[in-house]
C-alpha cells in the first residue's frame, strides 16, 4: 500500500509554472483556432474582404486644407477596418469561445485539473494578441488595391450602395461618382441576379450538419 | 490506514428533488469501490460532490484529507476525474489533448504509453470529432489517468461501449489499481462491479442501501440457496423428509435453505427410499448479485409506489 503524501515540491502557483502553462495554453488555443475554419474565416477573411470591397467602391478622396495631401477614402477606411478586425478577434471571439466552452462542458473538464485559471485566461489573451496582430498585417497588406473596381462591381455591396444612394442623394452625386445617371435598371438586374444565384447555391450546398458537406 | 475518501451524512437537494438523503461512505486507500445504482439514484451527484464540482446541502466530505469544496490546484493534481459526460476538443487528436493535459501535472505519465494503454494507438492522430463514442470515452480515460493521480473518479466509464471496449477499460483500471491507487467508480453494470470492485455500494433513491464485498452484498438473501429437482412419478405424493418443505410448480419442486448440502443429502436418501437412485434434475443455485440488486431496486420501487 502506498502512503498518500502530497508532492511537496509541487507549487501550483510558482511563477515559472504559470508562465509555462500560459504559453502552453496559447499554443493549444492557436492550434484549436487554426483547425476551426469558421473562426479563421470570420476573424481574418471577413475584415480583409470588407477592406477590399469598401476601398474599391468608395473611390475618391477627402480634400484637406490647402497645401495638404488629400486623403484617399480607401486609406480613410483602413483604421476603422483594423479596429473592427481587432474587436472581432478579441472581444467577440473571446467572449464567444468562453461561452461555448462553458456550454460544451470543456470548462468543467479543465476545472477538474490543476490548470490555474490565470493560465487559462492568459491563453485566451495570447490567442487574441496573435490573431489580431495577423489581422492588422493582413488588412494593411491588402490596402488600396487599385484597379479592382471591376472585381468589386461583381459583389452586390457596390450595387446596394448605389441603389441607396439613388434614394438618398441628389442627382449631381451620380454625375460625379458614376459618370452620369444612377443606372437604376442595372442595380435592379444585378441584385436580382445575386438573389437568384445565392438562393440556388444555398439550396444545393446547404447541409443540416457539417459532416455531410 | 487512512481513508482516501470519507463522506458523512451527505445530502443534496435540487429544489424539491432530494437527490441524496444522507450518504455515509468510507473508501480506503488502494481500494476500488463501485457505486451501483439505477439511473437517477444520485451516483453522479455524490461523485461530483467529492470532486468539488457540487456543494452538498448538508454533510461533510474529505477527499485525500481535504474538503473538496476548498480543494486547490495541488489537491487536484492528485486526482483523476472522468466525468459522466463532458465536451470534447473536437479539432485536436487524442495524442495532442493527452499531451496538453499532461502538462498541467507535476509528475505525469508518459503520453504515448497512456494513449496506447487506453487502446487508442491506431487513432492517436485522428481528429476527435471523427472518433466513435467508445473511442471518445477512451480519450476521457486517458485524460483522467495521465496526471498519475492517487485517486481516480470514474462516472459510468463504460456506459455505451461494446463488450471489447468495456474489457479494455477494465484492464486499464486493473493496471491502475495494481499500483495501489484508489478508485471510486459508478456503474449500472453488475458484472463491472463484480469484476473491478473490492467493495460495492448499492445506491438507490439517494440512499446507500448496502455496502460490502460483491459476495457479501445482499446478506441474508444471499445466504439462502435454491435447491430444486424434478418431481418424477415415483416421487409424486410422497412425504418429504423431516424439516424440508418444498413448493412445487410445473413438475419442479423448489426449496430455499441456508444449508443446501444437508438438504441435498437428505433429499438423495429420501429419493433412494422411494426407488429413485438419482434425484432427477437436481440443481443448487445461489442468488447472483444481479438477483439481489434487482430485488433491492424492486423493493424500493414498490415502497416508492406507496409513498
Ligand atoms: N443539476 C441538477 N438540477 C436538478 N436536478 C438534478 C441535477 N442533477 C441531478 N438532478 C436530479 O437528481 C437525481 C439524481 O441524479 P444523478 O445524480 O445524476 O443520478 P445518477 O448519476 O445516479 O443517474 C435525479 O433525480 C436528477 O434528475
Ligand atoms: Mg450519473
Amino acid at each position: 500500500m502506498t502512503a498518500t503524501i502530497a508532492n511537496p515540491a509541487f507549487r501550483p502557483n510558482a511563477p515559472g509554472r504559470l508562465v509555462r502553462l500560459s504559453f502552453e495554453r496559447t499554443r493549444f488555443e492557436l492550434q484549436t483556432f487554426f483547425r476551426t475554419p469558421e473562426q479563421v474565416f470570420f476573424t481574418f477573411l471577413l475584415p480583409v474582404l470588407f477592406v477590399l470591397i469598401f476601398s474599391t467602391i468608395f473611390s475618391g478622396a477627402i480634400d484637406g486644407p490647402p497645401g495638404a495631401e488629400p486623403v484617399q477614402f480607401a486609406q480613410y477606411f483602413v483604421p476603422g477596418m483594423i479596429a473592427t478586425g481587432v474587436v472581432s478577434a478579441t472581444f467577440a471571439s473571446l467572449a464567444m469561445t468562453v461561452a461555448m466552452e462553458q456550454h460544451e462542458g470543456l470548462l468543467r473538464r479543465l476545472s477538474g485539473t490543476p490548470l490555474p485559471r490565470s493560465a487559462y485566461f492568459a491563453g485566451k489573451v495570447g490567442l487574441a494578441l496573435v490573431t489580431s496582430f495577423l489581422d492588422v498585417v493582413l488588412i494593411l497588406y491588402n490596402e488600396v488595391p487599385s484597379g479592382l473596381k471591376a472585381v468589386a462591381s461583381i459583389f452586390p455591396l457596390k450595387w446596394m450602395v448605389q441603389g441607396f444612394r439613388y434614394v438618398f442623394l441628389p442627382e449631381w452625386v451620380a454625375q460625379d461618382d458614376y459618370g452620369g445617371g444612377w443606372q437604376v435598371e442595372q442595380v435592379f438586374l444585378v441584385l436580382f441576379a445575386w438573389f437568384v444565384a445565392s438562393f440556388l447555391l444555398a439550396r444545393f450546398f446547404f447541409r443540416w450538419n457539417r459532416e455531410q458537406a | 490506514m487512512t481513508a482516501a475518501i470519507t463522506a458523512t451524512g451527505i445530502t443534496k437537494r435540487y429544489g424539491p428533488v432530494e437527490a441524496l438523503r444522507g450518504v455515509d461512505l468510507e473508501v480506503a486507500q488502494g481500494e476500488v469501490l463501485a457505486l451501483l445504482g439505477p439511473n437517477g439514484a444520485g451516483k453522479t451527484t455524490f461523485v461530483e460532490i467529492l470532486e468539488g464540482f457540487r456543494q452538498p446541502t448538508s454533510g461533510s466530505a474529505s477527499v485525500l484529507g481535504i474538503d473538496p469544496a476548498t480543494g486547490d490546484a495541488a489537491w487536484r493534481a492528485r486526482l483523476g476525474i472522468v466525468l459522466q459526460s463532458a465536451g470534447f476538443f473536437e479539432a485536436l487528436t487524442p495524442r495532442e489533448i493527452t499531451a496538453h493535459f499532461a502538462s498541467f501535472y507535476p509528475t505525469p505519465l508518459d503520453v504515448d504509453s497512456v494513449v496506447e494503454m487506453v487502446g487508442l494507438k491506431e487513432k492517436r492522430d485522428a481528429r476527435c470529432k471523427n472518433l466513435s463514442g467508445g473511442q471518445k470515452r477512451r480519450v476521457d480515460l486517458a485524460l483522467g489517468i495521465v496526471g498519475n493521480p492517487e485517486l481516480i473518479f470514474l462516472d459510468e466509464p463504460t456506459t455505451g461501449l461494446d463488450p471489447q471496449g468495456r474489457r479494455q477499460i477494465w484492464e486499464v483500471v486493473r493496471n491502475f489499481t495494481a499500483l495501489g491507487k484508489t478508485v471510486l467508480l459508478t456503474t449500472h453494470y453488475l458484472d463491472e462491479a463484480e469484476q473491478l470492485a473490492d467493495r460495492v455500494g448499492v445506491i438507490i433513491k439517494g440512499r446507500l442501501a448496502e455496502v460490502g464485498t460483491p459476495r457479501e452484498i445482499g446478506g441474508r438473501q444471499r445466504a439462502m440457496a435454491r435447491v430444486s429437482f424434478s418431481v418424477s412419478p415415483q416421487l409424486q405424493g410422497k412425504t418429504l423428509p423431516e424439516g424440508l418443505a418444498v413448493s412445487t410448480s410445473g413438475g419442479v419442486a423448489t426449496l430455499m435453505t441456508a444449508e443446501p448440502g444437508r438438504a441435498v443429502v437428505a433429499l438423495t436418501h429420501w429419493a433412494e427410499a422411494q426407488g429413485e437412485d438419482e434425484l432427477p434434475g437436481l440443481s443448487v443455485t445461489w442468488p447472483s448479485l444481479e438477483d439481489i440488486y434487482l430485488q433491492m431496486v424492486g423493493a424500493s420501487e414498490a415502497e416508492g409506489a406507496m409513498e
